[in-house]
């Protein structure tokens, strides 16, 4: 056996050299993912030269700090292959990797193939070592080195395909770097030299061969040049990606100043840092007043706690924010502003910072709010001219009645008169007219009356079971249903509602009585009741194969006193009327497809949520003209 | 008219712009047995200076036992105007107010007895109807207890 030692330099130097080449490969890895497709081979193969090539330079010129005392060299082509072998080993590793849509266990497999092309190089290496003597390895210290190699090349895979900061890649590189030499040395541990003639060349054991140094110093300056190319051209890459990364942001900053309305950046809990032009310009509030949550005081105090309720809602579910809130613009006045803010997610799903756009609408909500209003005189003014009709209708019916209270009088007076028969009889039909004629208005300035309070109504929405809620209609017709010899269908499973449960008794109820009131006597009546959601709406759908309604009074029998067909139902012509009202209230709209002698379907769609219009108690001062 | 004083001193005020509807009520409150002094006003302008005096302080109708007919639908205010300044003059808050109109919605007929109204009567078109109320109005009338302002 020889005894053998190394030289403390040259291990210094080989283990510099892994950490180096580590880091070097650590820093062209990351650049892998963000290449361009057609540059990537071209990171790939710089990442495989350096982490390679390095740990093989490490490898050798461990070899040449290992002095055994006697006189050795190596040979070409063997070196070559094992160098040949660690480049492609970390380069396939690397290229596997590193493609679009590669997993997790791929780390795991090529770092396993990896660290045995490692061992190889080792040993092939190894086996390029020309001395006398013979070399016999301990297996297990072997197979320890190859363990080693193998998870300090899943370690490198594993840091090198993820994004980290500087630091963590210097100690990523440190760690990897001790990882190699370590493999190295344990494999070189494995190894036990022998010599043919024992003791021999003892002398040698001191000294190092100048060629042997001439050649670690050679094979180092060779490493260190290749993995400085390799820097700078990262380094030539970072400046590019700068770059590009400073274009986006000044094309970021021009779309700001592009935008129609407000762009401003929040940070992750809704903090503004940084100028924010497009608000300043808004609301004239100087840098120092809007930074961190200076900008709120800009906001109306009225809409603030729902603002920031909201806010913090959007914040938790981490979705885009929508709202909608009153800004206080640099002219001192109050104006409406849609709200629009999408996240920013960093690589981790927390969210980076906010980016929001603040749009205008005063004008359109003005527009809403006098379109409201004159909906709203419309409404009072039926209801006022209803009751402005119904006074003197109170001095007719009551003269009317005085009058023919009157009649007795007349009659006895005209006792012995001879056309007192006719007199009495003339007088009791004018009368009679008069009443009936009142008896109709009145009952008319009613529906009008009752119309323009369904206008007015205030809902109460509610979650309703639909199919429930329908079938008890059904139910409450079943009656008629059974008179006329039909029968009425509502379909399983309807979609839920939200809205005010007397509103659509009222509205169903009414279709439903209808859809039995007209059907066709010479067919078996069969009325179907379905529903389908319709995006964030409902549509219900009240089908019947009656007698239809003919094209041209399709608009007409929603009219108030209007209907269609054969005059041969009792109604009063109220009934779609006052239906059309209630949908419109809330928030939804009707339509008819008929065809007369086949059959009629009512559609209705309704908003799936509450978002009926609820003008909770109109303020009782909007009656005082009663 | 008949009054008698020492029985039933009490007078009717009737705030009522529309002259058939007064002429109505009139009749059907004399077909009820009423007798008392009905003093009819057309405006809420000449009720307010008859009920609260000329000064406005209401001094007028103090030791006054009165019962007040309000129509809420008037040319120059509303009733509940009306209703309003009776219920919070000193003077006049005690006399029995009933609101004799058109209007029959749900929320008008709360703010009348919110604001301190003691009947509200709804005149029916139904002229049946509308003579009935009238006079069981009169006999309530007839009946009731109305107290001296003080």
């Amino acid at each position: 056996m020889v005894h053998t030692g190394y030289n403390p330099a040259l291990v210094a130097l080989s283990v510099a050299i892994a950490i180096f080449a580590s880091y070097t490969a650590l820093d062209l890895g990351a650049r892998v993912h963000n290449a361009a497709p057609g540059r990537r081979i071209a990171w790939i193969g710089g990442a495989a030269l350096a982490m390679g090539g390095g740990i093989w330079s490490m490898h050798f010129i461990g070899m040449l700090a290992f002095e055994m005392g006697m006189p050795t060299s190596y040979e070409a082509g063997l070196t070559v292959l094992s160098l040949v072998i660690a480049i492609g080993a970390t380069g396939g590793a690397f290229a596997w990797v590193g493609r679009p849509g590669a997993k997790a266990q791929d780390i795991l497999v090529s770092g396993t193939l990896m660290g045995i092309g490692i061992a190889g190089m080792h040993f092939i290496g190894m086996t390029a070592l020309h001395m006398p003597g013979s070399v016999t390895y301990n297996l297990l210290l072997a197979a320890v080195s190859v363990l080693i190699a193998v998870t300090a090349a899943t370690v490198g895979l594993w840091l090198t395909f993820r994004n980290h900061g500087a630091w963590q890649k210097i100690i990523a590189a440190f760690v990897m770097g001790f990882a190699v030499s370590g493999m190295h040395y344990t494999g070189m541990a494995a190894a036990t030299f022998t010599t043919g003639e024992t003791g021999a060349h003892a002398s040698h054991v001191t000294g190092l061969a100048p060629s042997q140094q001439n050649l670690a110093l050679f094979v180092g300056a060779a490493i260190f040049l290749t993995l400085f190319l390799a820097m700078l051209a990262s380094s030539i890459d970072q400046q590019r990606v700068q770059r590009e990364l400073s274009n986006s942001e000044a094309r970021f900053r021009a779309a700001i100043q592009a935008v129609r309305g407000v762009l401003w950046t929040n940070d992750a809990e809704g903090r503004m840092v940084g100028e924010q032009p497009g608000w300043s310009a808004i609301t004239g509030q100087s840098f120092e007043e809007y930074q961190g949550f200076g900008w709120a005081n800009a906001v109306h105090p009225d809409d603030s706690r729902s603002s920031v309720d909201a806010w913090n809602e959007t914040v938790r579910e981490k979705r885009t924010f929508v709202h909608e809130h009153r800004v206080r613009v640099s002219d001192g006045t109050w104006r409406h502003f849609a709200i629009r803010a999408v996240p920013v997610l960093a690589p981790d799903g927390s969210i980076r910072e906010w980016v929001g756009v603040h749009t205008d609408i005063t004008e359109q909500r003005e527009a809403e709010a006098e379109l409201r209003e004159s909906n709203e005189e419309i409404q009072r003014y039926a209801y006022i001219v209803s009751h402005d009709l119904r006074a003197p209708l109170v001095n007719v019916m009551g003269f009317t009645s005085e009058l023919d209270a009157t009649r007795e009088d007349i009659r006895s007076a005209l006792k012995s008169h001879p056309d007192a028969e006719r007199i009495d009889a003339d007088l009791g039909e004018a009368l009679g007219f008069i009443s009936a004629a009142v008896t109709r208005m009145e009952s008319l300035i009613a529906a009008i009356l009752k119309l323009s309070r369904e206008g007015r109504r205030s809902f109460r929405p509610e979650p309703l079971d639909l199919d429930a809620l329908l079938q008890r209609l059904a139910d409450a017709q079943r009656h008629q249903t059974d008179a006329a010899g039909a029968e009425v269908v509502v379909a399983r499973d309807l979609p839920r509602i939200t809205a005010d449960r007397l509103a659509l008794e009222q509205i169903f109820g009414n279709l439903l009585d209808n859809a039995v009131k007209y059907l066709d006597p010479t067919r078996a009546g069969r009325i179907t009741v379905t529903a389908a959601a319709v995006g964030p709406r409902i549509r219900i759908d009240v089908a019947d194969n009656g007698r239809g309604i003919a094209e041209r009074d399709h608009s007409r029998v929603f009219e108030l006193f209007r209907r269609s067909g054969a005059q041969d139902r009792p109604g009063e012509g109220i009934g779609l009327a006052h239906v059309k009202a209630l949908v419109r209230s809330l928030g939804g709209r009707i339509d008819v497809a008929s065809k007369l002698g086949e059959g009629t379907t009512f559609s209705v769609t309704l908003p799936r949520g509450s978002a009926t219009a609820v003008y909770e108690g109109v303020p009782a001062t909007s009656l005082a003209a009663e | 008219m008949r009054r008698d004083p020492n029985v039933n001193p009490v007078s009717i005020v009737m705030i009522e712009d529309d002259e058939g509807h007064a002429r109505l009520i009139e009749r059907n409150i004399r077909r009820a047995g009423v007798n008392n002094e009905i003093i009819p006003f057309r405006d809420g302008t000449s009720a307010l200076a008859y009920l609260l005096g000329p000064d406005g302080t209401g001094e007028a109708s103090a030791k006054r036992p009165l019962l007040i007919l309000l129509d809420l639908n008037l040319p120059d205010m509303t009733g509940i105007d009306i209703l309003e300044k009776v219920k919070a003059n000193p003077h006049t808050r005690r006399s029995p107010v009933v609101v004799l109109t058109t209007t029959d919605d749900s929320r008008e007929v709360q703010r009348c007895y919110d604001l301190g109204a003691n009947v509200y009567i709804t005149k029916p078109v139904n002229y049946e109807g509308f003579s009935n109320a009238i006079r069981q109005l009169g006999l309530f009338f007839s009946v009731m207890q109305v107290p001296e302002n003080p």
